[in-house]
């Protein structure tokens, strides 16, 4: 039987934890033919029972907290090739790449975790993506605003404060690392894995989109979306593809976004597996409620 | 992430490196090569004594539940700090990997930190120049210098952060790729310099000698404030001063016939705006005539040019494209017009230089002469 390590990495809210939930239906309940299937339940399970129920009722699922990592263990069979492989994949709190980035540090239960790892889902929510603004972009936006206002009757328009150097720079706000974009820090949590003297094996990158259906309709493809709204990432990839291939996956574990209190559009499917979404950028590549399909393509990779 | 932890000793302590790779906490041999540990700047000595380490060794497995995990055990993995790098990990970059040294020079405010933030903003958006970003080492130290030019920092006009660094060794790293994917990846080192180290650079041989990264320099941008170019009161100063500090690194011998020295005229919007009344272009035109007849010669190449780094409310910025292809494409190690390798093919160390045969006599296995073999 192979065994294969992958990991986890994203910041909080990206979608890992649901993804797992979700995930651990599809393979236990049998209910999408072409994905992975467990082959056993394994000894101990009730972390991702307890979280399965949750997304089986449509609650939101709690963030996972720094200190309560899970390691879990997936005996999996793809009923292509009849090939079991044992899949180990840690659910890593996202505060752990946040102090990547802020603090410079890792976790050392990571940090082995990492180095065995073959394989990187690398998660990635729509909702948390927020880049930096100019100062003068933003002014040029208020300004084409501004001219788009009717002119208040009778009155002479505001004049505008002068800025005072001194009192400027008193008010300003010095550079801290959560103020990056976004894309900066993505790119820089990849890239501690990637780095000379490549301490890590890692051979391929997942890059998973969550939350796929809230986007879908403005990007022909996941790609598409990662080119336009994080290229910075997107360069970081492309340019290095001959030493880690990469591919973009669009999933939507949850479905849709939960609602407070009526979420019976979801509920009400029989097969609960239906509610996932799971595209690529080649249309029918895979399955479109395989959630295992950035797993398998993981595990695809040479030997 | 560092290798190094609590697992052994060296010299009879526990240490701990910062510097990933480094396996002195191994076998006590340090990665830059330092016999004195406390030298090292990533040397992070433990302060477990031998009392502790006596009482864990004692410890056997049915009474490891009652020995107390020190305080002092790291859970937590130190990673590169992403600041300016020192001269050692620039020293390392430039062993890996064919790189360009861009040294960036002028005075304070005459846009240098501004354009490197430029670069790094241009990569945020997409690809510069044909080429992809493909990683760095002081990403943070990058973002940084963008920070005052964003609504995040409180501002309502942009501004750049006065360089800071007081040591003329500390640079910033850049790993770029063409799109195409048809070549390995490059990297740049950028040494944003302080401005008074120009100015004393001027009035002083042993000044300018001072500043090394010279030496190894592929290119040498000496940039000059377009915003007193602009200004009847203060353009003669800032002409003359371009000029005298070209003189006075070329009589240094810190630069020389193996760099491409370009002379980048900021600010160009600002220039533009007083062209007319000021008759600038005139006058820029004059200046570039009288630097090329004096010091032509001198380098491997000299050029000019113009640029806006930082957008102005409704103007683009523009010229940084075309100055950062020519900081990846060209060097005069490579080069094979006059005075560069004959054969093309990129000198890693040249024995002349005072940067290189430092680096020789430090690490004399990882440098290969002009010619094969070690030097």
């Amino acid at each position: 039987m192979n065994e294969r390590r992958q990991i986890m990495i994203g910041m909080s809210d990206a979608g890992k934890t649901t993804f797992l939930a979700a995930m651990y239906h599809v393979v236990e309940s049998g209910q999408v033919a072409e994905s992975l299937q467990l082959v056993d339940l394994g000894e101990t399970r009730d972390y991702l029972v307890q979280i399965r129920d949750e997304w089986l009722g449509c609650r939101r699922l709690d963030r996972t907290k720094l200190g309560k990592e899970q390691v879990l263990t997936f005996k999996l069979k793809d009923e292509r090739t009849a090939r079991v492989t044992e899949l180990v994949l840690p659910d890593v709190s996202g505060e752990t790449f946040r102090d990547q980035w802020e603090q410079r540090r890792s976790t050392k239960v990571f940090d082995d975790l990492a180095r065995e790892a073959d394989g990187v889902l690398f998660f990635i929510h729509p909702d948390t993506v927020f880049n930096s603004t100019r100062i003068n972009q933003n002014k040029e936006v208020a300004a084409l605003l501004d001219d788009d206002e009717e002119p208040a009757q009778g009155k002479d328009p505001k004049p505008e404060e002068p800025s005072s150097s001194e009192a400027e720079n008193a008010a300003q706000v010095g550079w801290h690392p959560k103020f990056s974009p976004v894309q900066v820090k993505l790119t820089e949590v990849l890239y501690f894995l990637l780095r000379e003297p490549h301490l890590y094996p890692l051979s391929r990158v997942a890059v998973i989109i969550s939350a796929w259906d809230r986007v879908k309709s403005d990007y022909a493809a996941p790609s598409v979306w990662l080119a336009e709204r994080l290229p910075m990432l997107n360069q970081f990839l492309r340019a290095n593809s001959d030493r880690v291939a990469y591919k973009v996956f669009g999933v939507s574990a949850q479905g849709a976004r939960y609602k407070k209190d009526d979420n019976n559009a979801l509920l009400r499917m029989r097969r609960q597996a239906e509610r996932i979404l799971v595209v690529t950028d080649a249309e029918g590549e895979y399955s479109k409620h395989d959630i295992t399909a950035p797993i398998r393509w993981l595990m695809d990779a040479e030997e | 992430m560092s290798d190094a932890t609590i697992n052994n000793a060296a010299g009879g302590k526990f240490v701990m490196c910062k510097e990933p790779g480094c396996t002195v906490a191994v076998d006590g041999a340090c990665y830059e090569g330092l016999a004195d540990l406390a030298q090292c700047s990533n040397y992070v000595p433990l302060a477990i004594g031998d009392e502790q380490i006596a009482a864990l060794e004692a410890a056997s497995d049915e009474d490891a539940e009652a020995v107390e995990p020190s305080e002092e055990f790291p859970t937590s993995v130190n990673l590169f700090t992403g600041g300016e790098l020192d001269y050692a990990g620039s020293l390392r970059i430039m062993l890996n990997a064919l790189t360009r040294v861009v040294v960036l020079a002028g005075p304070n405010d005459s846009g240098k930190t501004t354009l490197l933030a430029s670069i790094f903003e241009h990569f945020l958006r997409g690809a510069l120049a044909g080429y992809l970003f493909a990683g760095g080492e002081t990403s943070p130290a990058f973002d940084r210098r963008c920070h005052l030019s964003r609504t995040d920092s409180g501002r309502r006009t942009e501004d750049t952060e006065r360089t800071k660094s007081f040591s003329e060794q500390t640079m910033l790293h850049l790993r770029v790729r063409d799109e195409a994917l048809r070549n390995p990846a490059r990297d740049l080192l950028f040494s944003d310099l302080r401005g008074e180290l120009f100015n004393e650079a001027i009035k002083s041989s042993a000044e300018a000698r001072r500043i090394k990264v010279l030496k190894r320099a592929d290119h040498f941008v000496l940039l000059v404030d377009g915003a007193k170019l602009a200004d009847l009161g203060s353009r003669n100063q800032a002409a003359t001063a371009a000029g005298m500090t070209l003189r006075s690194l070329a009589e240094a011998g810190m630069i020389g016939g193996r760099t491409l020295v370009e002379v980048l005229f900021t600010k160009d919007d600002l220039i533009r705006r007083t062209d007319a009344e000021n008759e600038t272009s005139e006058f820029l035109q004059a200046l570039e005539e009288d630097i090329k007849r004096k010091h032509e010669h001198q380098f491997a190449r000299l050029r000019f040019r113009r640029v806006a780094a930082r957008t102005a409310e409704g103007v683009d910025s523009y010229g940084v494209p075309e100055l950062f292809r020519g900081w990846v494409e060209d060097s005069a190690y490579t080069d094979t017009r006059a005075g560069a390798s004959r054969d093309g093919a990129p000198r890693v160390v040249t024995s002349e230089r005072e940067f290189d045969r430092y680096a020789v006599g430090r690490l004399p296995e990882r440098f290969v002469g002009q010619r094969g073999g070690t030097v």
